[in-house]
């Protein structure tokens, strides 16, 4: 687990001189960011090590992409149907690229894509399979929680603890759950479980970790850079 | 904490007084008010440096006084306490008049290496009365001082610098090698202030800074400064080692250098001419917020900000204010009534000006914290997707055949919130990739050189796009078109900001129901989308294409 977010060591790290030429320690900074926006599990941080980060992840992920939105389209609703079979392969197709440290010139196009890949197959299946909507949203809603909470931790420098990330299960966790559940007509309850879950998880965690840190003095962030969209 | 210096050095032409004992219209010396303002920031350890001369003078007045006999002494005082410093020094000239406001800004929002204030003058040949600089690129390129030239100036310095707690150990180092040469009867050689190269009049570089305007300002930096100047020595000094000083210049509040009785009177004028809350007030507003922010909210957000400031509320508090009041507008909207409708349209509009004016008075009152940046963000997530949610549980309570009633959209409710994530991803993760390469190094200038041609760049080129190809043509004609205001702000509003995305859901629930809301939203999210994402890449392809640092 060493590599999920290299940027840990350098969060307390002293700013340098302005005129020092060690740009090394930013630039893998600002790439770990992005794999910590990609929120990989487990089981895709394990497929990522068998590559060394060698693998591009770009690529791979949008085709991951396109084959979700396909399998969905063949076919939803039964138990067996084609689309339960779609988090196997973008595991397959996105897990490999989890460690390489997102350095190319379109590799922000990484976490967006995860986040539409994400939450576009577990609303489709919940609907698909009597979920109530309410819940779908609700289920979303905690997610998108945890996903804004970790990019306005690292803004502040405050890494999330490694162990968030693998009891979040990671987008793999979450979409294998969700499918698993479906073959067994089980995805409302389940669904309905793992919101409670991950509420309780993301929000007390959260909470917790901000009230602890929030008496330190705030670091004025920059946040024009970033938010070019005015949010 | 902060440390001042407070050099006493100057005297009047008459050569009898300080110029930091001028007396200002009101009562007092200037330097007693320097003193007062400074410690009235929380400057604890204040000293000053005068010549033997004029030491009685200011100890009359109370100032506890370091004698020194001339420039190499004051800058060997000066290294001396800058070797000891373990907090930002600050170096002022004993005889500025300036708005408190000035050095608020440099003791509490400092964050660069070292910051010196300064002002965007037209450079006139005739009358060089006050050390100048040129500046460039967010920084201060070239520094000059009676024995420094500087290459194509754009502004001059206005006697005050601070030096980080970082850059200390760099000024002490500066201090004595520039005391070692003005021992040195061959040192420094005088040398004609200016020479112009490529100078163009329109370049200001990047600086934040205005030409000072004013009726009273015709009076101020006529006279020359005619003693020594170690303030101006260490600014070349900290220039030509390679430290980035940034220049901060305002054009409405003072900071100048009085040098005989008739500029102290003007100056005066000049600080009682401006109100100082109403400049905080104003800069406290955001100056780059979107159409609807700016036109509809900011124009009187920021006298709710100063009358919470007032009443000594907190910004996590006004936070949670907003976040309280779009928690009812959710409720409203849930209830698929009309009425229901168009309150929560109105209660979500004033929940977004709270919205604004937390970081407002969070500005205004320097009030920053970790918890309240997190706060901030989060919540205004959260009022959004509650909203979504409020309006999704309202269209299916709605009567059928109400004009509330849109049925059920919960499915355009998830697509909504699905699609406003990834755009937010989108505008975080292009963030986070931007190679942030620290700013090139200028070349480091000895110090006893009076020219400072090794800085010597090539003519500018005009701006035309850099590289070839679609994408650098598509960069150069962004960047193009910000300099026409129409297409200034329908670039703004085109990526759907906050302001204008809270607006469209007030407005549409209003008067129709959310099968409306969301469908504009998904619509306008779309454009904006496709017109982010499509500029991002073309940009993204305009950069190199691996890191260029890797050992």
């Amino acid at each position: 687990m060493s590599t999920v977010l290299p940027g840990m060591s350098s969060a307390g790290d002293p700013p340098t001189p302005a005129n020092a030429p060690v740009p090394d320690a930013e630039l893998a900074y600002h790439g770990s960011r992005l794999v910590a926006y990609r929120d990989d599990g487990p089981i895709a941080h394990a497929l990522g090590r068998l590559t060394k980060g060698q693998l591009p992840p770009l690529l791979p992920l949008l085709v991951a992409g396109i084959v979700t939105a396909i399998l969905l389209v063949a076919g939803v609703n039964g138990q067996t149907s084609p689309a339960v079979f779609a988090p196997v392969l973008v595991l397959l197709l996105a897990g490999p690229g989890s460690t390489h440290p997102h350095s190319g010139r379109l590799d922000w196009l990484v976490p967006p894509l995860m986040r539409a890949i994400e939450y576009g197959y577990l609303a489709t299946l919940g609907f698909a399979h009597g979920v109530s909507k309410p819940l779908v949203y609700a289920f979303l809603f905690v997610l998108a929680y945890h996903h804004y909470d970790t990019v306005y931790r690292t803004r502040q420098r405050l890494w999330p603890a490694k162990w968030v990330f693998v009891a979040g299960l990671g987008w793999e966790g979450r979409m294998l759950i969700a499918a698993v559940a479906t073959i067994l007509g089980k995805l409302p309850v389940v669904l309905a479980v793992l919101g409670v879950y991950f509420l309780l998880l993301f929000g007390i965690e959260s909470v917790y970790t901000w009230v602890r840190t929030g008496t330190g003095k705030g670091v004025m962030v920059n946040l024009e850079d970033e938010e070019e969209a005015g949010s | 904490m902060t440390l001042a210096v407070v050099l006493a050095t100057e005297a009047v032409a008459s050569g009898s007084t300080p110029t930091a004992g001028l007396t200002l219209p009101g009562g007092g010396p200037v330097v007693a008010r320097v003193l007062a303002q400074l410690q009235s920031l929380d400057v604890a350890d204040r000293r000053v440096i005068a010549r033997p001369e004029f030491a009685e003078t200011l100890r009359e007045n109370g100032c506890e006084v370091v004698e020194s006999k001339g420039l190499a002494d004051d800058l060997r005082e000066i290294a001396r306490v800058a070797r000891s410093a373990r907090e930002p020094m600050l170096i002022v000239h004993g005889d500025v008049v300036a708005h408190r406001e000035v050095f608020a800004r440099l003791v509490y929002n400092s964050k660069a290496p070292a910051s010196a204030v300064v002002a965007r003058v037209p450079v006139d040949d005739d009358h060089l009365t006050r050390p100048l600089l040129r500046i460039g690129k967010g920084r201060i390129r070239s520094a000059g001082s009676p024995y420094h030239q500087v290459t194509d100036p754009n502004a001059v310095f206005r006697g005050v610098v601070r030096v980080s707690e970082e850059e200390t150990a760099t000024l002490a180092q500066v201090a004595e090698k520039l005391a070692d040469l003005a021992d040195k009867p061959d040192g420094f050689t005088k040398i004609s202030p200016i020479r112009h190269l490529w100078q163009d009049p329109e370049d200001t570089g990047d600086a934040e800074i205005e030409q000072a305007d004013g009726d009273y300002q015709s009076a101020l930096a006529t006279t020359p400064i005619t003693g020594d100047d170690a303030a101006a020595l260490l600014v070349v000094g900290l220039v030509r080692s390679g430290v980035k000083v940034t220049g901060r210049g305002n054009s409405v509040l003072l900071c100048e250098r009085v040098l005989d009785q008739t500029q102290a009177d003007a100056a005066q004028r000049a600080v009682d001419a401006v109100n100082e809350d109403n400049v905080r007030l104003s800069t406290a507003v955001k100056s780059n917020d979107g159409f609807f922010t700016t036109y509809a909210v900011s124009t009187y957000s920021r006298y709710i900000a100063r009358w919470a400031g007032k009443r000594g509320w907190t910004p996590n508090f006004v936070t949670a204010i907003s976040m309280a009041i779009s928690v009812v507008a959710a409720y409203f909207f849930s209830t698929g009534q009309r009425w229901g409708m168009i309150l929560g349209g109105v209660s979500l509009y004033f929940a977004f000006v709270f919205d604004c004016v937390d970081g407002q008075l969070a500005r205004y009152t320097r009030q920053f914290s970790t918890l309240g940046a997190w706060l901030d963000a989060t919540f205004d997530r959260a009022k959004e997707y509650t909203v979504f949610g409020g309006l999704a549980a309202g269209s299916t309570a709605a009567a059928i055949g109400s004009s509330v009633h849109g049925g059920d959209v919960w499915f355009l409710a998830v697509t909504a919130i699905t699609a406003q994530t990834c755009r937010h991803m989108v505008d975080f993760a292009f963030g986070a990739s931007k190679r942030r390469l620290p700013p090139e190094p200028i070349p480091i200038v000895p110090l006893g050189r009076p020219d400072d041609r090794v800085l010597d760049e090539p003519e500018p080129t005009k701006s035309r796009p850099k590289g070839s190809g679609l994408s650098h043509l598509a960069v150069w004609l962004s960047a193009r078109s910000e300099k026409v205001r129409v297409f200034h702000w329908f670039k703004k509003m085109i990526v759907l900001p906050i302001g204008e995305r809270f607006a469209l859901i007030a407005l549409t629930a209003m008067f129709f129901n959310a099968r409306v809301t969301f469908i504009a939203l998904l619509t306008w999210g779309s454009v904006a989308a496709f017109y982010t994402v499509a500029g991002r890449i073309l940009r993204s392809l305009t950069q190199p294409r691996s890191v260029a640092v890797q050992k």
